[in-house]
């Protein structure tokens, strides 16, 4: 509904040859201005109180001291996001890689955040089951790669919170964590990624949830056994699914080094012909049912 | 150890209820294969006699298969026969309900025992499969008779209702699940013992390995083993390489298969899609070297080639090369 790229109104989309979306709640963001007055709007709508968005979106850092300025006044927290290739070679760093991730630091800080996820958008290239090179070079990649962001962090104030982002198991970046041994480093748990790297989500949970600073809460349903012989795994909103959630919760509410503070962010994507703001809205109601203790203001 | 055939590399051109010529998969909009290897299988009459032509025809030397496909201990003899001149061992296969309340399971007397052989008929057709009549217990010492009968030393017990209760349904949770496994596969240990056939559990999409391994360790009997799937594992977020691990003590057997796993897609959604041995993630290699090291008796095993193309793809082609390149790449396994 929201991504440029994605937008179901695309001549591309169509295209697709997918199912077109027909009894929707929202209008999407009008096309001809940033989005983020639109996510904003849907932030103050829902009661929630953080904002996920990737940093790269402000065209400059005047667009993102102005966005700054109107998630201050609804209060909203800002949530950067830095894409970058953990497992770049010394040359790519060198040559590309490494100034594309400063600049995304200094947006996010522009931005407002203090924590900026840290997503590896070379998935499809790189990831656990890759060989060339295989798991453990590119994790030494990766170690390399993130301890030389540390002082760029450190100068404006930006954690960074390595996503387990379908490509890397939460065991693989708590290894990564640990070697380069930063406070500036820490973890964003996605509590439905382990799933496609074939990790016990919960499992994940436990090893990365003492440095866990921010969170993206999803659900997926699990279907093993089907007719082809190959198992299905669908979104389903929160609650609905597989993913131990509460289980999960309860792991980094009671491990984290800062859980009440710590941002949490609904992430439900539903197939583009389905209503996303009706799974949304579902989905924090049973987070709301089952623990909402846990996101009552102080 | 050695190379076996399971039938579920041809599911979609020879099983009666699935293949790609019946009015059911014509209804279901799939696509149709144009270019096959091999001809299907004339009925599903001779559906035993075509899967031990296309295990002799790859040179294997053990044929999985489920019992019902005989019927009758008679005709399971006579294949038991053609299949020892045919230098091909057969590994049987049941398919109870495993996690069945212990009215659904039924009577595990002697009587009970006694009275399968009368009380169950399989059907083999395009509209249906499986055992009818009798408890869920009678289907499952129905298909170890019969096993028995055609000379199967080994019969692979696994979970009819993987599609509706597996590990994470909340109903019934996955320890009364597996409470209900240890009771009704011990109930079998018997049956098992006088027709002197070793049962195995297999990982079918349903449980883990990890929790298999719990059930065998409750069970606590020598005739009852595991049968190892290659990618089984995957489908219930477990690693392939940690289950072989550990349970390369139990395994006797396995089905031997990869997988390409995609975990980042554009809907976010992670896929899993059948490959042919060799082109997947499945750490194939890896697995042999921890079940050659770990299994108490490699140099008789049997690994059960089980490829499943899609349905549009030729499977002949499929089954050869991934039989070509464990021959290739694992031969030292297959001496």
């Amino acid at each position: 509904m929201a991504y440029d790229h994605m937008r179901r109104d695309r001549d591309e989309f169509l295209y697709s040859g997918q199912r077109l979306p027909y009894l929707q709640t929202l209008e999407p963001p009008p096309t001809d201005g940033p989005v983020q007055d639109w996510l904003l709007e849907r932030v103050h709508s829902l009661g929630v109180e953080s904002l996920y968005m990737a940093s790269r979106t402000f065209t400059g850092r005047m667009a993102a001291t102005t966005f700054r300025e109107k998630a201050e006044a609804a209060g909203v927290t800002y949530i950067g996001n830095v894409g970058l290739n953990v497992a770049a070679t010394a040359e790519e760093w060198q040559t590309g890689e490494f100034a594309r991730s400063l600049n995304q630091i200094w947006r996010a800080a522009w931005g407002g955040a203090k924590v900026a996820a840290a997503v590896h958008d070379q998935a499809a290239r790189h990831n656990h089951f890759t060989k060339d090179p295989p798991v453990d070079v590119q994790l030494e990649r990766a170690i390399r790669n993130f301890r030389s962001l540390m002082p760029a962090c450190a100068e404006h104030g930006v954690v960074l919170a390595w996503e387990n982002h379908i490509d890397y198991r939460l065991a693989e970046i708590v290894h990564v964590v640990e070697a380069v041994d930063s406070p500036w480093l820490r973890i964003n748990i996605d509590t439905a990624n382990p799933i496609a790297v074939i990790e016990d989500p919960l499992d994940g949970a436990r090893l990365a949830a003492k440095y866990a600073v921010n969170m993206h809460l999803k659900d997926m349903r699990l279907q093993p056994a089907t007719g082809t012989g190959e198992p299905r795994v669908s979104w389903a909103p929160l609650g609905r699914g597989h993913v131990p959630i509460l289980e999960i919760l309860d792991v980094v509410q009671a491990e984290a080094a800062d859980p009440d503070s710590m941002p949490v962010c609904v992430e439900v994507a539903p197939p583009p012909d389905h209503d996303p703001d009706v799974w949304v809205r579902s989905s924090i109601d049973w987070l709301q049912s089952m623990r909402g203790h846990f996101f009552q203001s102080p | 150890m050695r190379l076996g055939l399971s039938p579920a590399s041809y599911r979609w051109m020879a099983y009666p209820w699935l293949r790609t010529d019946s009015s059911t998969y014509r209804y279901s909009v799939g696509r149709l294969p144009y270019f096959e290897g091999i001809e299907a299988p004339r009925s599903a009459d001779v559906l035993p006699e075509w899967m031990m032509d296309r295990a002799r025809a790859h040179g294997l030397t053990a044929l999985y298969m489920d019992a019902g496909w005989l019927g009758t201990d008679m005709r399971a003899a006579a294949f038991g026969d053609a299949l020892r001149v045919a230098g091909i061992e057969l590994y049987g296969g049941a398919d109870p309900n495993l996690a069945a309340g212990q009215e659904e399971w039924g009577s595990i007397g002697l009587d009970a025992v006694r009275g399968a052989r009368e009380a169950l008929t399989y059907r083999l057709t395009e509209v249906g499969h499986g055992w009818t009549g009798g408890t869920e217990f009678q289907r499952a010492v129905r298909a170890i008779q019969v096993s028995a009968a055609a000379g199967a030393t080994l019969v692979n017990v696994i979970h009819r209702e993987a599609a509706k209760i597996h590990r994470f349904v909340e109903e019934p949770p996955l320890a009364r699940q597996l409470d209900a496994l240890i009771r009704n596969l011990r109930s079998l240990i018997p049956v098992a013992e006088d027709l002197g056939v070793i049962l195995t559990t297999e990982a079918h999409m349903d449980y883990r390995v990890a929790d298999l391994v719990h059930v065998m360790e409750a069970v606590a009997s020598p005739s009852l083993r595991h049968t190892f799937d290659f990618a089984n594992s995957i489908s219930v977020v477990e690693d392939p390489l940690d289950a072989a691990r550990l349970v390369a003590p139990y395994t006797v057997a396995t089905h031997i298969k990869d997988m390409r796993v995609q975990p980042t897609t554009e809907i976010g959604e992670p896929m899993f899609f059948h490959s042919p041995i060799g082109t997947g993630d499945v750490p194939i290699i890896e697995i042999l070297q921890v079940l050659q090291d770990g299994s108490p008796d490699a140099a008789r095993m049997h690994h059960c080639v089980e490829v499943i193309a899609p349905p549009e793809h030729d499977a002949e082609a499929w089954v050869a090369a991934s039989i070509a390149w464990l021959r290739l790449h694992a031969a030292r396994f297959f001496a």
